[in-house]
């Protein structure tokens, strides 16, 4: 890294802020320095970041297959392995900031002013000018432009020469800090949230004027403080079509929570939840359920309730309804004859159907919502850190810190000026400041 | 003319328009004429414009910002690269820089032409789960951000070359005119210094909209997870840039790599690899 950030003779620690690798002060070296150093270096972190990608690659290619057989895509980042990287990556991010610390309220202070001509003339980015007037009133006029361009300035003098060192930007140095912040929080939610430590995710399927119990829910039950419990009634679910009048437009579940006395109504759809206690609902999917009669023909005494792909028998024939099109308000009925399909039909409701002997009745359709219930304590914490990380980058790439000295001194019939500057990161805008600050000096 | 005639009509145009910008920018590479590369900028400039009539168009047609599926995507995408490159003609004032822009825009369209048949250009109705405002920002900043990334890629690009020419003593007319190593590099830089925080943006925006559609914020679907090794790169890179003073040769390899992701995010994924991004091929 020499190549840029060029160390100086003098209060090299302090001024360089430039994100350094840990320095060894002294030649004593212990095991907790090696690790300390070993955890704190960005070259560590870097690599991190590497493999993650590598890891994340290889996650997204080797899908592992859960016991359906469906794709599991979590699983993979879920595991130990990865878990390790995670935890190694939010450590190094820890470690980095609490070393970085020193340098940072030592840049919000300022830059030290007492620097010499030889430091100065180091920089890359250094003029030297001699004036006439007398060097208390060449460094007024130089404190003025270092002003007039937004830059906070200090200085010291000492006899009859001044120094000045002056800042711009200062602030940016929180803009990576907080930016890794913001990241180093969001690992670590994430790294709990898969966990399932916190938060529960549970299924409500819901049959129109149903009043569930929360705490009764799968997925849910019993995760629920009894005071904090409360009920849903499902009223209506909805389908709203298109104009086509085939493709879907949205979800409703209209639906009224019912919680001591404060009762109120709500209509779920989706990118539509309702939050209710930090418990979230979510329109996530929903069926239908048929009731009716069947038997014999001109004999249908018998009662059903079945959800799709369900059956009753009469005799050797199976009715077996598959699908409900609310479009049309028909049912598509298979019928076996033992084990065969012998015929598919789309069937009105309360009209009766027939097969060889064999009658069935559907008397109603009763629609059902099926709602995600979740609650996940990490949100808050993960929206605050996505806030902090994004200001934060943008104070990072906005305020890019400047740094400029002077060294005033009596000359023979006036004084010499020499100006230099430093800037990780605006190298262009530091080196226009100073071109511009010593041609308006020459005057 | 009917708006659908109008889609259609100025997509043609601007795919003519820009590769008559890239063929225009290419020539000028090897001869040198500033005439000719105004032609360039008045051919990507008109470009520019049919484009915004293009998703224009497609926006009233569809009743939603034309940012669904993967004409939309890519017509706008190809529109993102074009004003990134005037904006930064604009500033550098440097036309050399649009024979290694230009060309991406027109490609990125040529693979529309190419590759995919007239039913999957068709607008389509939003399903439920893609009714979200979210998704629109969530787009609409990858857009940006990828074509700042796009400008990075043309500028490592020409870093490389100019690197190789220098390397070789190289003579040419080329050499001599490509801006300084140091110019191209800091030019790269700046533009991923502008896609990064873009590039977190839409993974954020991301994640609050599939909080609001599905209640997970982040569920490790491959597009997700592209999208976070992409910024991993350009994160890499960014760090190593401060700290070992990353510059030049393998910062441009890196830049390249970036892009490289950036291309999987969309075409890999979405052709190759499953999850519920599906719906944006």
């Amino acid at each position: 890294m020499a190549k840029d950030n060029k160390r100086n003779d003098i209060n090299s620690k302090d001024l360089q802020t430039s994100p350094d690798e840990p320095q060894n002060s002294s030649g004593e070296s212990n095991i907790i320095d090696v690790v300390w150093n070993f955890l704190s270096s960005m070259k560590l972190g870097i690599v991190l970041l590497l493999i993650m990608a590598i890891a994340s690659i290889w996650g997204t290619i080797f899908i592992p297959k859960d016991q359906f057989g469906r794709e599991d895509f979590v699983s993979f980042y879920n595991s130990l392995p990865f878990k390790l990287l995670m935890g190694l990556l939010s450590l190094n991010l820890l470690v980095c900031s609490l070393n970085r610390w020193k340098s940072i309220t030592s840049t919000l202070r300022g830059p030290k002013s007492d620097v010499s001509q030889n430091f100065v003339k180091s920089l890359k980015s250094s003029a030297s000018i001699k004036l006439k007037s007398s060097p208390a009133q060449a460094a007024e006029s130089v404190k003025l432009m270092l002003k007039k361009r937004g830059y906070r300035v200090f200085e010291n003098s000492e006899g009859d020469s001044v120094r000045i060192a002056s800042d711009k930007g200062h602030l940016g140095i929180l803009g990576p800090y907080l930016t890794h912040l913001g990241f180093l929080i969001m690992l670590i939610a994430i790294m709990i949230k898969f966990s399932g430590l916190v938060g529960f995710e549970g299924t409500l399927a819901g049959l129109e004027g149903g009043t569930y119990n929360l705490n009764q829910l799968s997925g849910v039950e019993g995760k629920i403080a009894p005071e904090d419990n409360f009920e849903l009634r499902i009223n209506d679910f909805r389908t709203e079509f298109r104009p086509d009048g085939r493709s879907v437009k949205q979800w409703y579940s209209d639906v009224t929570v019912i919680d001591g006395n404060q009762n109120y109504n709500y209509s779920i759809y989706v990118n539509n939840p309702l939050v209710h206690k930090g418990i979230k609902f979510y329109q996530s999917s929903y069926g239908y359920q048929f009731a009716g009669r069947y038997g014999t023909e001109g004999n249908t005494n018998q009662q059903f309730t079945m959800a799709p792909e369900e059956y009753v028998t009469s005799g050797d024939i199976s009715f077996m309804p598959v699908q409900f099109n609310e479009a049309t308000n028909k049912i598509t009925v298979i019928t076996y004859k033992g084990q065969q399909g012998v015929n598919q039909e789309e069937v009105d409701v309360k009209t009766p159907y027939k097969y060889e002997q064999a009658e069935i009745i559907f008397d109603r359709v009763d629609a059902y919502t099926v709602l995600s219930v979740k609650k996940d304590p990490g949100v808050p914490i993960v929206g605050f850190a996505s806030i902090l990380l994004m200001v934060a980058m943008v104070i990072s790439f906005i305020l890019r810190q400047r740094r400029i000295w002077a060294v005033i001194t009596p000359e023979k019939d006036g004084s010499l000026v020499l100006i230099g500057g430093q800037s990780t990161k605006d190298k262009r805008g530091l080196d226009s400041d100073i071109e511009v600050l010593s041609a308006e000096l020459k005057g | 003319m009917d708006l659908l005639a109008l889609e259609n009509f100025t997509f043609q145009a601007t795919y003519f328009a820009y590769f008559i910008a890239s063929a225009v920018y290419i020539i000028y590479l090897g001869y040198k004429n500033e005439n000719l590369a105004k032609l360039g900028t008045l051919a990507t400039l008109i470009g520019f414009i049919v484009n915004t009539v293009t998703l224009g168009a497609r926006w009233v047609q569809s009743g939603h910002p034309p940012f669904v599926n993967g004409y939309e995507y890519l017509v706008s995408f190809a529109w993102g690269i074009a004003l990134i490159y005037l904006l930064a003609e604009r500033i550098y004032k440097m036309r050399i820089i649009g024979g290694f822009v230009m060309p991406v825009a027109w490609l990125v369209l040529s693979y529309i032409v190419v590759a995919m048949p007239p039913e999957r250009r068709n607008a389509e109705n939003l399903m439920p789960a893609l009714q979200s405002n979210w998704l629109h920002i969530h787009v609409a900043t990858a857009i940006i951000s990828y074509a700042a990334f796009a400008l990075a890629l043309g500028t490592s690009i020409m870093y490389l070359i100019k690197k190789n020419m220098e390397n070789n003593n190289s003579r040419s007319e080329l050499n001599r005119r490509l801006p300084s190593l140091d110019v191209l590099d800091d030019i790269s830089y700046k533009f991923i210094a502008v896609g990064f925080p873009l590039l977190s943006a839409v993974i954020v925006t991301g994640a609050i909209w599939a909080e609001y559609a599905w209640g997970r914020y982040w569920s490790w679907d491959p597009k997700e997870t592209w999208s976070l090794i992409t910024w991993l790169v350009y994160a890499a890179y960014l760090h190593a840039r401060f700290t070992y003073g990353w510059r030049g040769t393998k910062a441009a390899w890196m830049s390249i790599l970036g892009f490289v992701f950036v291309l999987f995010t969309f075409f890999g994924v979405n052709y190759l690899l499953s999850g519920i991004h599906a719906y944006g091929s």
